[in-house]
């Protein structure tokens, strides 16, 4: 018989304690584990990932060029009238007018062009010509009506790029 | 029924471990709430160009209208292919304007420049597909001059960074 190693102080005294007995205190004084019940939160939760991810729509980032707009008086602005504008031409070309043919109506000796780049280059090239007016020569483009809005944004771009302060739209052809 | 392992007397109790989980949609959760843009009425779902080297600028808050100009959707142009290039309509604001209605687009940028916070600097920003011809977005550039708007923002993609 195992001897008990518990030294008796006072009024104490020494009761056998059955192992069920022991068990049964345990499980009595045991601390009671407290759960919220997390169901009708998860539920919720999975909701609001549904709603999210069948109404989210990933916006491309946006920005804006801007341009002015020709004044309808009828009378152009005096300066402008000194200086000779770059007209450029733009033309539907290929299947479904996808491409384009970009052409400069006021120097025919220029061949025409396919990209947006070219352009670009040649609004360069035709700058020092100008001498300290270079910027404030006026670029007109004038698109055909069966241009995509992309090559006419494109071509604008290409002369915002090239630091023309006076870029416009002429009526299409 | 299945017996413990460790408790032979008693049934299995089988738990299902679900706190990774539950992590895992929070994080989902909180990354589409971050990055989810609600529609607004000023934005028509449509392809804006995007021109090489974009000089585009990011948008800054100020007294201006949007005009979008809607194309047909992909499926109504399967049904009629002759639509494709088309403007469907013109939206400024939540307010739609037929096609045909010039006058009405006139009118509308009209008060919506008087209504503005200051009418001298209103800007109107020009929202059109980037496969509508030119044909279909002029008739807006001339409403503009009509509407005796000095100055406009044409919309395209943003040059990507980096």
């Amino acid at each position: 018989m195992a001897r008990s190693q518990k030294n008796i102080t006072g009024d104490e005294t020494v009761h056998y304690v059955s192992a069920r007995k022991q068990r049964e205190d345990k499980k009595k004084h045991a601390s009671t584990a407290i759960q919220p019940p997390l169901t009708p939160m998860i539920d919720i939760v999975f909701q609001l990932l549904l709603f999210f991810l069948l109404a989210c729509q990933f916006r491309m980032d946006e920005g804006h060029i801007a341009a002015n707009l020709p004044d309808l008086s009828g009378k152009p602005p005096a300066d402008t009238l000194k200086i000779d504008p770059i007209d450029v031409t733009l033309e539907a070309t290929g299947s479904d007018n996808l491409d384009v043919l970009i052409q400069i109506q006021s120097d025919t000796n220029v061949p025409p062009m396919t990209t947006a780049e070219e352009l670009y280059v040649y609004l360069m090239q035709v700058k020092p010509d100008h001498g300290k007016q270079a910027d404030d020569v006026p670029v007109t483009i004038k698109p055909f009506g069966n241009v995509p809005w992309m090559h006419v944004v494109n071509a604008f771009n290409q002369a915002v790029r090239a630091d023309y302060k006076k870029v416009g739209f002429k009526p299409s052809g | 029924m299945a017996k413990s392992s460790v408790m032979k007397t008693g049934p299995a109790n089988v738990v299902f471990n679900m706190t990774p989980m539950i992590d895992c949609v929070f994080q989902l959760l909180i990354f589409f709430m971050l990055t989810t843009q609600m529609a607004s009425a000023d934005f028509v779902n449509m392809k804006v160009p995007k021109p090489d080297l974009s000089q585009a600028k990011k948008p800054v808050e100020e007294n201006k209208a949007v005009v979008n100009v809607v194309p047909y959707s992909e499926s109504e142009i399967k049904k009629d292919s002759i639509r494709k290039g088309l403007a469907k309509e013109y939206k400024l604001g939540s307010l739609f304007i037929a096609k045909n209605n010039m006058e009405g687009l006139v009118n509308e940028l009209e008060k919506a420049r008087r209504t503005s916070k200051n009418p001298k600097e209103f800007v109107v920003e020009l929202r059109a597909d980037q496969s509508i011809r030119y044909n279909q977005i002029e008739p807006v550039l001339r409403a503009m001059q009509e509407a005796e708007l000095g100055k406009m923002y044409i919309t395209a993609l943003l040059e990507p960074q980096g």
